[in-house]
Formats: C-alpha cells, sequence, structure tokens
C-alpha cells in the first residue's frame, strides 16, 4: 500500500510538471498495471467474473435501457424515491443492471438528471451502486478501457448539489464536477459500503461493521452540532444499536454480504433534511423467515397467522404470503435464526421502528414536514409516517405493530401502508429515512421511558 | 473473574458473532458451571454503544442459565455508564421475556 502511495505521489508530481500527453498516458498506465498486479489475484477470487450485485438486480429486469453509440443512457424520471415512488425506482436500476451485462458493447454511461426533481438517498444510491460496480468490472478484468460516464446535472441547485456530493460524480470520483470547498462546506456526507468481494475480517476486535456504526454516530452528531445540539449518550447507545442490529440482519439473514449506509444534509437547503439510506443485497425478509422447515420453532411461532390469513381467504395480487411474512418479521422475537423458546434473535426491526417512532415524534412539525421511513424488501413496500405504531396489542399486551386501525396481526394491513410491488422485485432490503431537521433532540426523555418498558 | 471490554475495540460493541466469541475465548461457560466465581464487567466510559445481539451473544447463555435477573445480577457486576447499565437491564429482561406470539 505505501508503494502504491508513492507511485502516486510520484505520478502526481509527473502530472503538475507539465508532462506530454504520450508521457503521462504511459505513466498512468504504468501504475494502473502496477496496482492491477498487487490485488488482482485476490479480487479475481473475490469479485468473480462479473459482478453478482449486478446480476442480481439485472435478474429481475423487464427491460433494457436505450444504448445509443455504445453509451447506456440512463434517463432519470423527475421523481426517483424509494419512499414516495419506490415501483420507478426500482425498475430504473433493475433496467439499468440488465443494459450493463452486455459488457463488450458498452464504452460510457449518459446520466441525465436534467428533469430531476424530487429524489431521496437511497434510489439515487442503488443507480450509482450499479455504475460503480460496472467501473470495477473493467478493472478488475484489467481492461485498458475505463468506463467513461456523462451526463446532465439536475436544474434545481438543491438537487444538483446532492447528485455532486453524493451521486454519481462522487462514487466515480469525476473531480472536476465535485462540490467547490465552500458549497462542501454545507454538507455532511456519510457514505460507506462493505462489498460482497472485500475480505472477511473475523475476531474479538472491531470489523467493518462496528467501525462504520461509530463513524455514523458522529455524522449525525455533526448534522446536529449545526443547531448546535448533539447527542446525549443515551442518543449515542441508542442510534449505535439501531443501526449495528440493522447491520447485523443484513449479514446475518442475506445469506449475501453487501451493505451500504449512507447520510445526507445540505444545510443551505430550504428546510434541511437529514436522509439515511441503508441497503443490503441477498435473500428479502420473507425469502428469509419462509425459508425455515415447518417442525421449525420460529414457523410454529408464525403458522397461525398465516392459517387465519388463508382461513379468511384475503390473499389476492396485493396481498400476499410474501407481504405478510415481511409484516410478521417487523414483529418483536420473530426470527429465522430462533430455535427455542430460550434464543433472544429479532430485535434489530423492531429497534428500527423505535427508533423511527423517536424521530418522528421529535422532528415532525406539521404535516409538510413530517419524518417518513420506507422498508423494501422483495417485492414488499412498507412506509412508517407516524399513522401506525409499534404499541401494545389490546388482547395479548405484547407490542406489535400490525399496520391496521385495530393493531390487530390477523387482519389485513391497510393497502396505503403495506402493498405489494407486483412483478417488480429488489434483490435484498432497502431502508430509506428521511425527516426534517428540527428536532429538539434525537433522543428526549419519553425515550428513557420507553427504554424501561422494554 | 473479570472481562474487561476495553481489550476488544470499541467504542461500538455489536454482534452476535463477536460476543459468542468472546465468550468461548474467556470461557464463560465453566465459569457460569461454577456458582461460587463472581464476574465483574467493565465496560469502557467512552462507549458508544453495547448492542443487544452482542450483550446477549456474550451472556445470553448465562442470563438463560441464571433464569431470572436478580440471580444473574448477583453473579455479573457491571461497571459502566448509566445509561449503558440501562440498556444492560433491558437486555436481561428482553431475554427472559415470554417470546410466544400466539397463544
Amino acid at each position: 500500500m505505501k508503494k502504491i502511495n508513492s507511485e502516486l505521489e510520484e505520478w502526481n508530481l509527473r502530472h503538475r510538471l507539465n508532462l506530454s500527453l504520450k508521457k503521462k498516458r504511459r505513466a498512468f498506465v504504468r501504475l494502473r498495471k502496477y496496482r492491477l498486479s498487487i490485488d488482482k489475484p485476490q479480487l479475481k477470487n473475490l469479485f468473480g467474473k462479473r459482478s453478482d450485485v449486478i446480476f442480481r438486480l439485472a435478474q429481475h429486469s423487464k427491460n433494457k435501457l436505450q444504448i445509443w453509440k455504445n453509451s447506456i443512457v440512463v434517463n432519470i424520471p423527475s421523481k426517483l424515491s424509494i419512499i414516495d415512488y419506490p415501483e420507478v425506482a426500482i425498475e430504473l436500476a433493475c433496467n439499468f443492471a440488465n443494459t450493463t451485462l452486455n459488457l463488450r458493447e458498452i464504452k460510457k454511461v449518459i446520466f441525465n438528471h436534467r428533469d430531476l426533481i424530487d429524489y431521496d438517498l437511497a434510489a439515487n444510491a442503488l443507480l450509482d451502486i450499479v455504475a460503480s460496480e460496472l467501473a470495477y468490472t473493467y478493472r478488475v478484468r484489467g481492461s485498458r478501457r475505463r468506463l467513461r460516464c456523462e451526463g446532465s446535472l439536475p436544474k434545481k441547485p438543491e438537487v444538483k448539489r446532492f447528485i455532486r456530493a453524493i451521486g454519481i460524480i462522487k462514487h466515480l470520483d469525476i473531480k472536476h464536477e465535485a462540490p467547490s470547498p465552500k458549497e462542501a462546506g454545507q454538507l455532511k456526507v456519510f457514505d460507506s459500503r462493505r462489498k460482497y468481494y472485500s475480505p472477511e475480517k473475523r475476531g474479538t476486535g472491531n470489523g467493518k461493521r462496528d467501525v462504520t456504526v461509530a463513524r455514523f454516530v458522529d455524522h449525525i452528531d455533526q448534522c446536529l452540532s449545526i443547531q448546535g445540539r448533539s447527542l446525549t449518550s443515551l442518543g449515542k447507545q441508542n442510534l449505535a444499536e439501531y443501526l449495528s442490529e440493522i447491520l447485523n440482519n443484513a449479514e446475518d439473514h442475506a445469506g449475501f454480504i453487501d451493505w451500504t449506509i449512507q447520510g445526507y444534509l445540505d444545510i443551505s437547503a430550504t428546510t434541511p433534511k437529514c436522509e439515511i439510506a441503508i441497503f443490503n443485497f441477498g435473500q428479502s425478509i420473507s425469502e428469509s423467515l419462509g425459508s425455515v422447515g415447518e417442525d421449525s420453532y420460529t414457523w410454529k411461532q408464525i403458522k397461525p397467522y398465516l392459517e387465519m390469513h388463508e382461513v379468511k381467504k384475503v390473499f389476492g395480487r396485493d396481498w400476499r404470503r410474501e407481504d405478510l411474512l415481511t409484516v410478521i418479521a417487523l414483529q418483536p422475537h420473530v426470527s429465522s435464526k430462533n430455535y427455542s423458546s430460550t434464543d433472544s434473535r429479532g430485535q434489530g426491526t423492531v429497534d428500527l421502528i423505535q427508533f423511527f417512532q423517536t424521530v418522528f415524534d421529535e422532528c415532525t412539525d406539521g404535516p409538510s414536514q413530517r419524518a417518513t421511513m420506507a422498508i423494501l424488501s422483495g417485492s414488499t413496500y412498507i412506509k412508517f409516517d407516524g399513522t401506525y405504531r409499534l404499541s401494545d396489542d389490546p388482547h395479548t399486551g405484547r407490542r406489535q405493530i400490525a399496520f391496521n386501525k385495530d393493531n390487530d396481526l390477523f387482519q389485513r394491513p391497510d393497502g396505503g401502508h403495506v402493498r405489494s410491488l407486483d412483478d417488480l422485485h429488489f434483490p435484498g432490503t432497502i431502508i430509506s429515512i428521511r425527516f426534517p431537521l428540527t428536532c429538539s433532540s434525537l433522543v428526549g426523555e419519553n425515550e428513557i421511558e420507553n427504554n424501561h418498558e422494554n | 473473574m473479570k472481562i474487561d471490554l476495553s481489550k476488544y475495540d470499541g467504542p461500538v460493541f455489536s454482534g452476535r458473532d463477536r460476543g459468542e466469541l468472546i465468550r468461548s475465548k474467556i470461557g464463560l461457560d465453566s465459569a457460569d458451571n461454577d456458582p461460587q466465581t463472581l464476574i465483574e464487567v467493565d465496560v469502557p466510559a467512552n462507549t458508544y454503544s453495547v448492542t443487544s445481539s452482542f450483550f446477549l451473544g456474550l451472556f445470553g447463555p448465562s442470563i438463560v442459565r441464571a433464569g431470572s435477573s436478580e440471580i444473574f445480577f448477583v453473579k455479573f457486576h457491571f461497571n459502566a455508564t448509566p445509561t449503558i447499565k440501562n440498556r444492560i437491564f433491558s437486555f436481561v429482561s428482553r431475554a427472559l421475556q415470554d417470546k410466544a406470539l400466539f397463544n
């Protein structure tokens, strides 16, 4: 690594000395070959011949994007958001992935962001990950050609800043389009990904997950500092715990380890909104829960619920068995990894919902400034906007969230909050959270009371 | 017996696998079998978080074996900030909760 750095410094030095284009190019090719000679064998083993992430997305695509003169044209719609328009975002990401599979034809990707107005971090991150994986595929194959990217930026200044700060410009390291230092000072950006081809570290020390969580807690603390506030020790404990549990779930249940966590806050926006996107690839929630054996402890937990919905004949095109399994998986103490009543898994999503409820209570400022969260897993979409809450079931006293007026898991949830994406499918789980930064504090007195209740 | 978490890299302690690994490394199962052994657990003051999965990976079998939080806290003594101590209490009661979803 030290040698690479010294070569890079040398290259930068030569670059500054205004060498001829030919010499610059030779130096760059030499450097690239040197770098590949170091990490290529390991990369080849872990990465494989093609990007597994792209392949998983492409499997659920129905169409391809337009290819024009060996360039993929990605026309970003005006509304690209997992929270508000999940179908559009998933379809575009899958189609983009599918188009990249024919690698020999592609020289360039053209991102047309001109019409983009309404966005969220998670939807944008999905497109970026496809482009980043494509660029990486070129590198792993030792191709002389590098993926070229061009396009048009959004018209709206706020959206333009977003794309330049954490969009494709950042991920493909297009330095000349990056935000100026003055602009960057107004942005709080967090981005971390555990790639499926990253070497795995196992041991009693902290790994990528714990380091990322600690950094993310610091990121949120920095976001709050613009209002002269900071996370309390309880806030740090809870936020780190919620996040760790989500990433644990992503590592333990998906059968494939590749997760991303991003955070974004534009202080100069009219109403600063804190955005958080967490997603992973692999099995969906329902696939993981549905894979347990019929004589298992977990199946016995969920069977009565499944049977009741079948008896009531409420299953159909827009309310399916997999949607039901996803809702059940959100309930406390339900986990495909519980094998007996002494096992204690199944808290990750409950903690996440608890976190969202705290954020909602403290950060929602009228109907136009609401905290919202979406969980999209496989082809099930669940929206949290404060309408339905994790609360005690009046009959059993157990905490649950059923997304209907009676908070009854035996009844069908409200279609506006839990719905099937029909034949669209995301190979993994996405959590997208957005809240206005009007919080009095991220964790207040009532949070402490909630903890005692647990 | 003393368990000093500062030996295992903070400020976040998460993951059941990590907790279980530490458990097996320090031989907590054999300490559980000896009723005379009292265990002191030091959580560094600069710790952001100890997650339930890490905690239950490390102490879950001990809690189940103890059968009640009172018995567990007689054997295990935690030196931690009040915030983390509060969470530890809730993790223990959570681990002992009835987990049946249906009657």
